[in-house]
């Protein structure tokens, strides 16, 4: 039972490492921690779910097109909310993208209903075992579109200009603008990155639950505390953070207690942010004297 | 405002609040429209449910547009209460207080049906077939429908030990709720009364993105049935986790997770081995064509299913009782709703059979019925009887008819 649940607990994990990330990049270019993203992300499951099973679209056109539309709400909130508001202090922001988030759980709400809904998988066929390890063909993809899409933000990041402007700017947008660095451009770039990794996420996770307007939002919370860990800033941290995560929440369930996994999660991030404030991964920005 | 208006403000205010508090007013039966209310969670991590109040609503605009009831119509108000018990407090204040209610009908969720008890039986509101099976929710003033959830439990389990397994290992799956813990308790006791039975019992949370954790466990302990306690939106990824895990038990669970929508989309492997217990019609029979026709033109989106059932039965309830009181010309009023709720024995429709209300010797709660039930199997597509409606045993001290 224990490679078992290591082996599941990789698999959510991957999906709150995405949706970290996702948090992260916008973190480190708006200085915002984006409360809207569950809703931004999940709008990607709700569109794809349409055109899947009333339109009959096929899965390579279902799921960019969805994908883009989170990407399309990623970058209308920047360009409506986060960027008239670039002037205030980061808490009337953050307040912002909670009342984008009220906005789009009642449009979800209003456009697909209440009610549950299935999400059709995209491979099928059940759990094959190997050595007494049931894995199923959903999971591996799961986990290796989790690899690849980190590989490239991660290589964005490090090897185009962009990339290389938008790390720049997190660290110190005065010096970036000096440097010529467009912040609008910036943020532009980071808001629909979010949102990308963020739809990317709902598509994949959308066929393990039920579809609720509140379900992707849902797991915001395990991926809020894979942001923790990683320390807001650093994008391999919260690629580990997310994968700690899911693997902690499954071992506790498995062998502690299966009724209280958000409890444990909590106290966990209490832990985390007692002793290092800045996260298992980020760094102390130490005082200025 | 000076003094005598301030005055003038609180007579108002206190004449409007005494009001709400009297029985039913001139206010909620002038033009004979009679306001009815109910709380639902329409957004939140339970909206799965609000299909139930849709029903409801779905019921009294058909009953009204059929000429409602000897000269009475009906406004059926739903507060969104995100199943937050807290928040169903602040909606049922609202209900009462302001939109003056003659009723409520159908609230939905165990949770929030407990929070608002104390604050309806102290306003000696009726509040008539609520979605809940906790015995503690029935009261004077308070008259259950469903299954005490105890006796469901237990009534699942017999079957399950007597029935299903082979091994004579069962796992039970129950949310870590006041619902959940109920149930248990009814798998519990049966499984003490068969000394053949090797009960292991596992909590999850609602709402867990991964239940393989609980899942796993099931399957360690060998279980060859496994009985589900969940709302119907952790059904599908309980499933989909023993899926994943390559664990095919048969399943048993209530009939509120029996969404036909839901099972066709789940695995056969899993679906060919599953059993639901049924206290109402089953879906897509003859039975519930009048719902179908009025949700398809109130509610087109809301799909007929054993909740939209759940959400119809609580009318018919509310309207028998209705019919029954102001029959011969007399004027609703909530202590008539109530004797004629009290009328009820053995009562049934298509819906639901053998609703009891009427006050029994040694009957400690008697708004607390126990509906006939039934054991269903998942085939070709639909669910299928595979015992008959029958009346379920009472598990020693639990209170109820």
């Amino acid at each position: 039972m224990l490679i078992q649940l290591i082996v599941a607990g990789i698999v959510t994990g991957a999906i709150y490492a995405l949706v970290a990330v996702g948090l992260v990049v916008i973190y480190k270019a708006s200085n915002v921690l984006n409360f809207a993203h569950g809703y931004i992300s999940g709008i990607a499951a709700f569109v794809s779910l349409t055109l899947l099973t009333e339109h009959a679209w096929p899965v390579w056109g279902a799921l960019p097109f969805s994908v883009g539309m989170s990407v399309a709400l990623g970058l209308l909130t920047e360009a409506l909310v986060v960027r008239p508001l670039r002037h205030e202090r980061p808490l009337t922001v953050i307040i912002a993208t909670l009342g984008v988030a009220l906005i789009l759980s009642g449009a979800i709400s209003a456009r697909w209903g209440p009610s549950a809904k299935l999400y059709p998988p995209f491979v099928n066929g059940s759990a094959f075992v190997v050595s007494g390890l049931a894995i199923s063909m959903a999971q591996v993809v799961m986990v290796a579109v989790t690899v690849v899409v980190v590989g490239l933000v991660t290589a964005f990041f490090r090897f185009t200009r962009t990339g290389v402007a938008l790390r720049a700017a997190s660290e110190n947008p005065t010096i970036a603008m000096l440097l010529g660095i467009n912040l609008r451009v910036v943020s532009v770039c980071s808001w629909g990155l979010g949102g990308f990794l963020g739809g990317l996420s709902a598509v994949l996770v959308a066929p393990q639950v039920s579809l609720t307007p509140d379900a992707i939002n849902g797991i915001m919370i395990q991926s809020f505390a894979a942001v923790v860990l990683a320390g807001f800033t650093n994008i391999p941290g919260a690629v580990a953070g997310g994968l700690i995560t899911g693997i902690a929440l499954n071992l506790f369930a498995g062998y502690v207690v299966s009724n209280m996994p958000n409890t444990f999660l909590l106290v966990l991030l209490l832990a985390v942010l007692m002793l290092r404030p800045h996260g298992l991964f980020g760094r102390s920005e130490g005082v200025r004297i | 405002m000076n003094g005598h208006s301030m005055r003038f403000a609180y007579a108002a205010l206190l004449a409007a609040t005494l009001g709400s508090l009297c029985g039913v007013t001139n206010a909620q039966t002038a033009g004979k429209v009679i306001k009815l209310g109910t709380f639902a969670p329409e957004t939140g991590a339970n909206s799965g449910a609000y299909p139930i109040a849709q029903a409801t609503s779905a019921f009294f605009k058909a009953l009204n547009a059929a000429g409602g009831i000897n000269g009475y119509t009906f406004d059926y108000v739903i507060m969104d209460d995100q199943y937050n018990p807290a928040l169903t407090v602040s909606a049922v204040r609202k209900l009462v207080e302001q939109d003056e209610i003659f009723a409520i009908v159908d609230g939905v969720g165990t949770g929030p049906t407990l929070a608002v008890k104390p604050y309806l039986e102290a306003h000696k509101m009726p509040n008539i077939a609520p979605s809940t099976g906790a015995a503690a929710a029935a009261g004077p003033h308070t008259y259950l429908m469903e299954q005490d959830f105890t006796n469901e439990g237990a009534y699942q389990a017999r079957y399950a030990a007597q029935q299903l397994t082979k091994n004579g290992k069962l796992a039970v799956l129950y949310q870590n709720d006041d619902v959940g813990k109920t149930y248990l308790k009814g798998v519990q006791y049966e499984a003490h009364q068969n000394s053949k039975i090797e009960l292991t019992a596992i909590p999850f949370q609602l709402g867990t993105l991964d239940l393989t954790p609980a899942v796993s466990r099931a399957k360690q302990s060998g279980a060859d049935v496994v009985i589900i306690s969940a709302t119907p939106q952790d059904f599908a990824p309980i499933i989909k986790a023993a899926d994943a895990l390559a664990y095919t038990p048969k399943w048993l669970s209530l009939n509120s997770a029996a969404s036909s929508d839901i099972l066709k989309q789940l695995p056969p492997t899993q679906t060919q081995n599953m059993y639901f217990s049924v206290w109402t019609a089953l879906p897509g029979t003859p039975d519930v064509q009048e719902m179908n026709a009025a949700l398809a033109k109130y509610y087109p989106s809301v799909r007929p299913s054993a909740l939209t059932i759940q959400g119809w039965i609580p009318g018919t309830i509310f309207a028998e009782a209705f019919r029954r009181m102001t029959d011969g010309g007399k004027p609703p009023t909530r202590e008539g709703l109530m004797a004629a709720l009290d009328s009820f024995k053995g009562y049934s429709n298509s819906y639901i059979r053998n609703i009891t209300y009427a006050p029994t010797p040694g009957i400690e709660s008697p708004h607390l019925p126990r509906p006939h039930e039934a054991i269903t199997k998942w085939g070709d597509g639909k669910l299928q009887l595979v015992t008959p409606f029958q009346e379920v045993p009472k598990v020693a001290g639990q209170p109820g008819q």
